[in-house]
This record gives C-alpha cells, sequence and structure tokens, in this order.
C-alpha cells in the first residue's frame, strides 16, 4: 500500500514540476518578444547627454584581488553613463591590493563626511585620485567584514540615488547601467526598487581591455554545463518570475538598487552567505509592509560576463554556499510562506522558492532511495521505470533545447556552428552526469547549513586569458 | 483580457490539446489493426505502447492513476521528442538561413545607402528610380537611421526624398496597423520625417496604454503640432515617468521648438506632469511667476517639492528661501537635501546662524548632509562650531 503511496506521490510531484516549468517557460518567451519589440528602437544612449539621467554609484567590493584589481578597474572605465561614481571597497585585503590601486591610480587618502546609515566594520581610510580624470572613482578601505559589508560602507559613502552592486571580477558591458536604469525611470503604478541583468559566462571568450570581443563557449565541460543552466534560469525562470513580479533574487554579480529603500531596510545582512537573495526579500516585504506598490525587474540582455568555478571543487563550494544562503534567507523570512499580507512574494516566489529551489533536490533524493528500496525488494516494474525515465530525461533535454532557442532568438551570442555543436550535446550529458551531482551538493548543502557553517568560500577564480580558445 | 493573460491561454490551450491528442493516441493503442499499419517506426511505436499499457495493466500493485496518466504522458514524450528534433533543425536552419539573410540584407542595405548618398551628393533622379525599386520597409529604416545622425541642409534633402519615394502615404498606411510595434515605429519615422498628414491618426495614441505606443505618439505630436504642442499635458491622467520626459526634452533641444509657457501646467492634478513642467522650467531657464514655484515647496508631493527646490535653486528664487527655511525640519530626507541645495542662495552668514539654531534638533545623517552639501566655507565654519559646542558639551 505504501509503496502505492509513493508512487502516486511522486508521479504528482512530478507532474507538477513540469506543468509549472512549462508555464514559466510560455511566460518567458512572451516577457522576452515584448522586451525586443519594446525596446527595438529605445534610444537607450539618450541617457548619455540628459541632464534628467540620474546619478548611479557603482560599488565593487574587493578582497585579496591585487593580482587582477588594476585591469578590474580600469574595465570599469568602459562604462558608459552620464552621471556616474565608481567606488571601491577593498575589504581588508591581506595581499597588497590597496597599494597597487594607490600607485596606479595616484590615489591620496582624503577628508570625507559621510553619515554610517548602515553599520560596518571600521573604515579605515578613504582615497580620492589626484588625477582628474579619475575623479569619479572613490576607493574606501576598510576592515575585513566580508561582501556584505563591503557593500554596506559603499552604500554609506555614495551620492546618489541609485547604486549598482558588482563583482569586481565581472565585465560589465559599457551600456549596462543605461538598461539597467530604465526600469527605474519607466515605471508608472509600480515603484521600480531594483534590476538585475542577465549574467553570462565568460570562460574560454576572448577578452580584450576589459570587454569581451570573442564569444566563446567553455572548454572545460563544467563551465559548459553551467553555460545551458544558466541559460535556463535566466531566461527561461528569472525572466519569467520577473513578468510575475515574484522575483526573489538579483544575482550578486550585477544588479541595481534603489539606496533609500536599501537604506530603509538595513542593507545588506552580514550574517548570511545569501545577502543578495536576502537583501531583496527583505526590501520587498518591508514595502508590503508599508503598502508600497513595488516590483523588481530582470532584463534579458546580457549585461555582464562572469567567470564560473571551471574545476569540480570549486563548483561544489559555489552551489553548497548558494544552497546555504537560500536556506539562511527562506528560515529568516519565513512569515511570508503563504501569506496573503505579501501578495505575489508570499503566494507565488516564496512558496514556489521552498519548494523547487529548496525542497525539490530533498524530493529528489528521496525518489532515489525509494528506487533503490525497490530495486532492492525487487518491487520495480523495469519497463514502466525504464519509460518514466526516459519520459523525465527527454523533458529536462528539451527543457535546455528551448533555452538555447531563446538565446538563439533574443540575443544570439554564440553564433558559430561550432558553438551550437557543443551546445547541443551539453543537455543530453547534463540530466546524467551534472544534474546527479548538483543534487548531491545540495544536499551537502543542507547538511552544512544544519551543522552551521555560515562560511563564506571565496571562489578561487583562473582570471581572464586575452587569448580566447578556438 | 487575451493579451493580457495570453501565457495562461497558451498553457491551457497546451494542456487541452494534449489530452485531446492523448485521447487519440490511446485509442490508436487500444487498436489492433490501424491505418499506418506496415511502417516500421510506428508500428513499433505501437506495439511499445500497448507493451507498456498491458504491463501497467496486468501488474496488480500498479497504481490507478498511472494507468491513467499513461497515455497522457506517452503522448507527450512522443510531442518531447519531436519538440527536442524540431528545435535543433529549426535553430540550424535559422542561422544557416540568417547567415544568408543577413548577408542579403546587408547587400540590401549597402545598395540602399549608396543610392541615398547618390542622391544626396550625386545625379538625384537616377537614384530616386533606382530606389523606387527597392523594398519601402528598408528604405524608411535607412534614412531615418541616417536622419537620426545628421544635421543642417541635408535634412532637408532627406526629407525631399522621402516625400518623392512616397513613403509618407506608406507610414501613415503602416501606423494603422493592429500591432502596437508596427505602430511605434512608423510613429518614429513621421515624427523624423515630419509627416503632417498622420498627426490625427496619432494624436488618439498620445493616451494609450501602451507606454511604448504613448511615449512615441507624444514625442510625435509634440513635433507635429504647430499650435498646441504640449496640449496633452492638460488631459494626460497616466504618469508621465521620467524616462518620457527624458524623451520629450531631447526631441525639443534637438528639433529646437518654440517652448510653451511651461508654468501654465503648474497647476495640474497629475504629479508627474509638474515635475516635467518644473525640470523643463529649470533647464530652459523659463521666467514666470516665482509665487507658483514656491507654492510647490509646500506641495503634497514630496517628488514635486524635490523638484521645485531645484527651479528654487537653479533660477534663484530668493524669496522661497523663508518657506524652505519654515519646512526644514518636518521634511523627509531627500527633500532636505534639496532645501541645504537651495539654501546656498542664502547669505552665508545667515545659513550659518539658520544651521546653528536647528542643529541640536537635527538628526545625525542630517547634520551629515548638511556638511557634505554646503559650501567649503560654510563647512568649516560649522565644523568649528560643532568643536565649540563639543568642547562645551565636555566642561559641563
Amino acid at each position: 500500500m505504501a509503496d502505492i503511496f509513493l508512487n502516486n506521490l511522486f508521479l504528482i510531484i512530478a507532474a507538477l514540476i513540469m506543468a509549472i516549468y512549462l508555464f514559466l517557460g510560455i511566460i518567458s518567451m512572451f516577457q522576452l518578444i515584448d522586451y525586443k519589440r519594446a525596446n527595438r528602437y529605445t534610444e537607450f544612449n539618450a541617457l548619455l547627454s540628459s541632464p534628467l539621467a540620474p546619478g548611479v554609484t557603482v560599488i565593487a567590493p574587493a578582497y585579496n584581488e591585487s593580482k587582477t584589481i588594476v585591469d578590474n578597474i580600469k574595465a570599469l572605465f568602459t562604462i558608459q553613463y552620464n552621471n556616474y561614481e565608481i567606488i571601491l571597497v577593498n575589504d581588508g585585503s591581506t595581499d597588497d591590493t590597496l597599494n597597487r590601486i594607490i600607485q596606479e591610480f595616484d590615489l591620496v587618502e582624503t577628508e570625507y563626511i559621510a553619515y554610517a546609515a548602515l553599520p560596518t566594520q571600521p573604515v579605515k581610510g578613504i582615497y580620492k585620485s589626484r588625477n582628474q580624470a579619475y575623479s569619479f572613482l572613490t576607493v574606501v578601505d576598510k576592515q575585513n567584514g566580508g561582501k556584505a559589508d563591503a557593500l554596506n560602507a559603499g552604500i554609506n559613502v555614495s551620492h546618489f540615488p541609485y547604486f549598482v552592486a558588482i563583482d569586481v571580477d565581472s565585465i560589465v558591458i559599457p551600456d549596462a547601467l543605461q538598461k539597467l536604469v530604465k526600469p527605474f525611470l519607466s515605471h508608472t503604478d509600480n515603484k521600480t526598487i531594483a534590476t538585475g541583468g542577465v549574467i553570462r559566462i565568460a570562460n574560454s571568450c576572448k577578452i580584450e581591455n576589459g570587454q569581451v570581443v570573442q564569444v566563446n563557449v567553455p572548454d572545460e565541460y563544467i563551465a559548459r554545463f553551467q553555460v545551458v543552466e544558466y541559460l535556463r534560469a535566466f531566461l527561461m525562470g528569472r525572466m519569467a518570475w520577473s513578468k510575475l513580479n515574484g522575483l526573489l533574487i538579483i544575482s550578486g554579480a550585477l544588479g541595481m538598487f534603489d539606496k533609500d529603500i536599501v537604506v530603509q531596510c538595513g542593507g545588506y545582512n552580514s550574517n548570511t552567505v545569501g545577502e543578495d537573495m536576502e537583501l531583496v526579500v527583505r526590501m520587498r516585504r518591508y514595502l508590503y509592509e508599508q503598502g508600497v506598490k513595488h516590483k523588481v525587474e530582470y532584463i534579458p540582455d546580457p549585461l555582464c560576463w562572469t567567470e564560473v568555478p571551471a574545476t569540480h571543487d570549486a563548483l561544489q563550494r559555489q552551489r553548497n554556499r548558494w544552497t546555504r544562503g537560500n536556506m539562511d534567507t527562506l528560515k529568516m523570512h519565513r512569515k511570508l510562506f503563504f501569506n496573503p499580507k505579501y501578495g505575489r512574494l508570499g503566494m507565488l516566489g516564496y512558496p514556489f522558492w521552498l519548494f523547487f529551489e529548496w525542497l525539490a533536490p530533498l524530493v529528489e533524493a528521496g525518489g532515489y532511495v525509494f528506487m533503490l528500496f525497490l530495486l532492492m525488494t525487487s518491487m520495480i516494474n523495469w519497463p514502466v521505470f525504464l519509460f518514466l525515465l526516459l519520459f523525465v530525461y527527454l523533458f529536462s533535454v528539451s527543457f535546455s533545447f528551448y533555452a538555447v532557442l531563446f538565446d538563439e532568438f533574443t540575443f544570439h551570442r554564440y553564433h558559430r556552428f561550432a558553438h551550437l555543436r557543443k551546445l547541443f550535446i551539453i543537455p543530453f550529458i547534463e540530466p546524467i552526469v551534472y544534474h546527479p551531482l548538483n543534487v548531491y551538493w545540495a544536499i551537502r548543502g543542507n547538511i552544512s547549513f544544519l551543522k552551521g557553517n555560515r562560511k563564506w568560500d571565496k571562489l578561487e577564480r583562473q582570471g581572464f586569458s586575452n587569448t580566447a580558445s578556438e | 483580457m487575451l493579451r493580457r493573460y495570453k501565457a495562461i491561454a497558451v498553457f491551457t490551450t497546451a494542456m487541452i490539446l494534449l489530452i485531446a491528442f492523448s485521447s487519440i493516441v490511446k485509442s490508436w493503442l487500444m487498436q489492433k489493426n490501424w491505418v499506418l499499419e506496415g511502417n516500421n517506426i510506428f508500428d513499433w511505436l505501437h506495439d511499445l505502447g500497448r507493451y507498456l499499457m498491458a504491463t501497467i495493466e496486468a501488474n496488480q500493485k500498479q497504481s490507478t492513476l498511472l494507468l491513467w496518466l499513461f497515455p497522457v504522458l506517452f503522448t507527450a514524450l512522443l510531442l518531447t521528442v519531436v519538440n527536442i528534433v524540431t528545435i535543433a533543425l529549426f535553430i540550424l536552419l535559422r542561422r544557416w538561413g540568417s547567415i544568408r539573410f543577413l548577408h542579403r540584407k546587408n547587400e540590401m542595405r549597402k545598395k540602399v545607402q549608396a543610392s541615398i548618398i547618390e542622391y544626396l551628393y550625386g545625379d538625384s533622379e537616377s537614384a530616386l528610380e533606382q530606389m523606387k525599386q527597392l523594398k519601402k520597409q528598408m528604405l524608411i529604416e535607412e534614412i531615418i537611421s541616417l536622419r537620426k545622425q545628421i544635421t543642417g541642409s541635408q535634412t532637408e534633402n532627406l526629407q525631399q526624398l522621402f516625400y518623392q519615394l512616397g513613403l509618407d502615404t506608406f507610414v501613415v498606411q503602416k501606423i494603422k496597423s493592429a500591432r502596437w510595434f508596427n505602430k511605434v515605429l512608423y510613429i518614429d519615422a513621421a515624427q523624423w520625417m515630419q509627416v503632417y498628414a498622420s498627426f490625427e491618426l496619432i494624436q488618439p495614441y498620445q493616451y494609450a496604454g501602451n507606454p511604448h505606443l504613448r511615449n512615441v505618439a507624444q514625442m510625435a505630436c509634440v513635433n507635429l503640432d504647430t499650435g498646441q504642442a504640449f496640449a496633452f499635458l492638460n488631459i494626460l491622467d497616466q504618469s508621465l515617468p521620467i524616462w518620457h520626459q527624458i524623451l520629450l526634452h531631447k526631441t525639443m533641444v534637438r528639433s529646437s521648438l518654440p517652448l510653451p509657457d511651461f508654468y501654465s501646467f503648474l497647476q495640474s492634478e497629475n504629479a508627474s506632469v509638474i515635475v516635467f513642467a518644473l525640470n523643463m522650467i529649470r533647464l530652459f531657464s523659463q521666467k514666470g511667476s516665482k509665487d507658483e514655484i514656491i507654492r510647490l515647496v509646500t506641495h503634497h508631493d514630496p517628488v514635486v517639492r524635490r523638484n521645485a527646490l531645484r527651479v528654487v535653486r537653479d533660477l534663484n528664487i530668493y524669496e522661497a528661501i523663508p518657506v524652505v527655511k519654515q519646512n526644514f525640519l518636518g521634511e523627509t530626507l531627500r527633500v532636505q537635501v534639496g532645501m541645504i541645495q537651495a539654501l546656498s542662495l542664502d547669505k552665508p552668514q545667515e545659513t550659518f546662524e539658520f544651521y546653528r539654531n536647528i542643529w541640536l534638533d537635527t538628526p545625525r545623517r542630517l547634520q551629515a548632509e548638511i556638511l557634505k552639501h554646503v559650501s567649503p566655507g560654510l563647512q568649516a565654519m560649522l565644523l568649528k562650531d560643532m568643536e565649540r559646542v563639543q568642547i562645551e558639551q565636555k566642561q559641563n
């Protein structure tokens, strides 16, 4: 009796998951089409000359980035915007990160009046350049407190009403700020409080002067899997949630925020490893409690390129951290769960995240255990089992193919036939190799969380090379 | 309604079709003999389906749910395979096709561009004849693209070319298109090429629900209406976002349009219209009733107050200073920052006295904002005074 019940349960869950993903895929498709049509002739560069364009602060925390920091900052100079400042926060680096910046940009410690609206570790000094060409660069040197703390220090020093939080080693495309700021300026009924853009994978791409000049599919399989994974997550998942106004996360690699609201909510939370998600949830929760109509918007344009973990170990640590951050945020904001007071956030976004992002790997692992039990007790109906397995596998493959199709139709970044050949293979291998690993890492993340692990585990990047693989 | 819930409509339709199709598949599987019998692949699928169904039925322990769902799952599996193959083929064909299409389009574009240059700087008659053979949409795209990049006398020649090719009537026809994004494209063209005949057609779209269409229509009407270019602001009940304001401002500057009396919009009930009028008054330094501006310093909407304060500062409306000082402490932080900037108009000594009097009632964050935004001289005076107060407090 119990096995029939479990059979039915897993069947219903699987069918429900597939139906929901299908639905989200359809919403994303319409959202992408609408975005392309609406912005086909948009004069984003109107922001470059308009005195009405708001100022934007770019905040980039850095910790022990000595080798690449100068190039990273120079890459930020390629940003095209009318009125912006860059605040680099040296988060207590133990190497010579600060010295290298001081020397390269001719910085001097300066008197600076700023009210610490957000509590942070002590600031040791604020530096500005003597060279007028770098007048928009400010460097904050502070004691180590983690990424969230560094971002809060940057917010305290910032001048402008909007800020962009970025990973210093990400490659931001020149018009990223124009595209990110537009939703803040275009809103009518719902106030835009945060925007994010699609993050693309820069492994094996050719980089010159801080810009991606040749896009390639990564050489390493582990990074290649993530290409399809990111396409699915951004073009099919977040686009749909943006349309449904149920977004819970803006990627830490690149996101723009309304500073006033962030400050009112208390800024980034230094006590969680999922500070990017936690901030968005807290902002939204706060605004629901204040009765302010608002939205968090995702832009399908690839605005930022980042290096993803290319080794098993690095990826495992990243996923472990993501799971812990996820659990932490869900736990902190459990009040939202099916709470109609929090609108779509409480009734849609939060439950989805709970069931599909946190619980789904656990349920899936439960399914594997159940399958093992059936195997050991010889209760498995092989033909039916293989049929269902094939169905789930092919559904997963087709979903990934849709993600590649969406990219092809919209931004078309992988334009060579060789890219397609590589991308077409991934959906077939991914469910067998990569997906089970993800489930395993998610379970380990759960265990780490329960053990009280709150470590950030900095991702060690290999750095971009100037020569792309062919 | 259907547009709003199109995703739900598509999803529901897909589910209905899946169930309908699965009932056909089920009846196909139930039959021993069927129409396409003899085809290897179909026979194999048919046998597989029948075998699986029989296995589920035979197994006592198998749930009835699976039995019921099987035709749906089997159909979905078939469709998924078809889907994967179709998408892969589609991407490949599209890639192949798009390379050829782009190549052809680029060739065509070069041809159009060469003809336009020939028209502007060479033999205009033959170039015109040549262009009459080309696709109108591409001609419009190229002419508008060029028009956006040039200024001076050639713009008139370009406009003349546009009319000689009969593109004005084509544009008017296309504005009637049912698709909003086509309307946007051709309204923009009408705006750039001064197609006055399209004005009546465009006018209603100034109040359209679609913000993109509304915005481009507003810009077009500002350009095309020789009389009351900004009349739409009097009846606009939708919000005029900053993005639209930026584009309207750009249009005015680009086309050197005669400015309306923006003070006349300051009475509007639509706060976004007031903000726009204030911005334009500030950017064009338009002179008018100072009392109107001072009144808006105490408007109920903080965004209006903030923008009114910018006008006070930029247009040197000294008369507003007493009102600013009077309302300073009760304001929101962002407005207070605007007030601090507006108070820079006042004499330094008087501003210093004002800040000194309110200093102890001022939260630390606001104190920091004051120090950040005042002139260096005033900042030094305030810091010195703070030191004095601290010393006095320690002594007491």
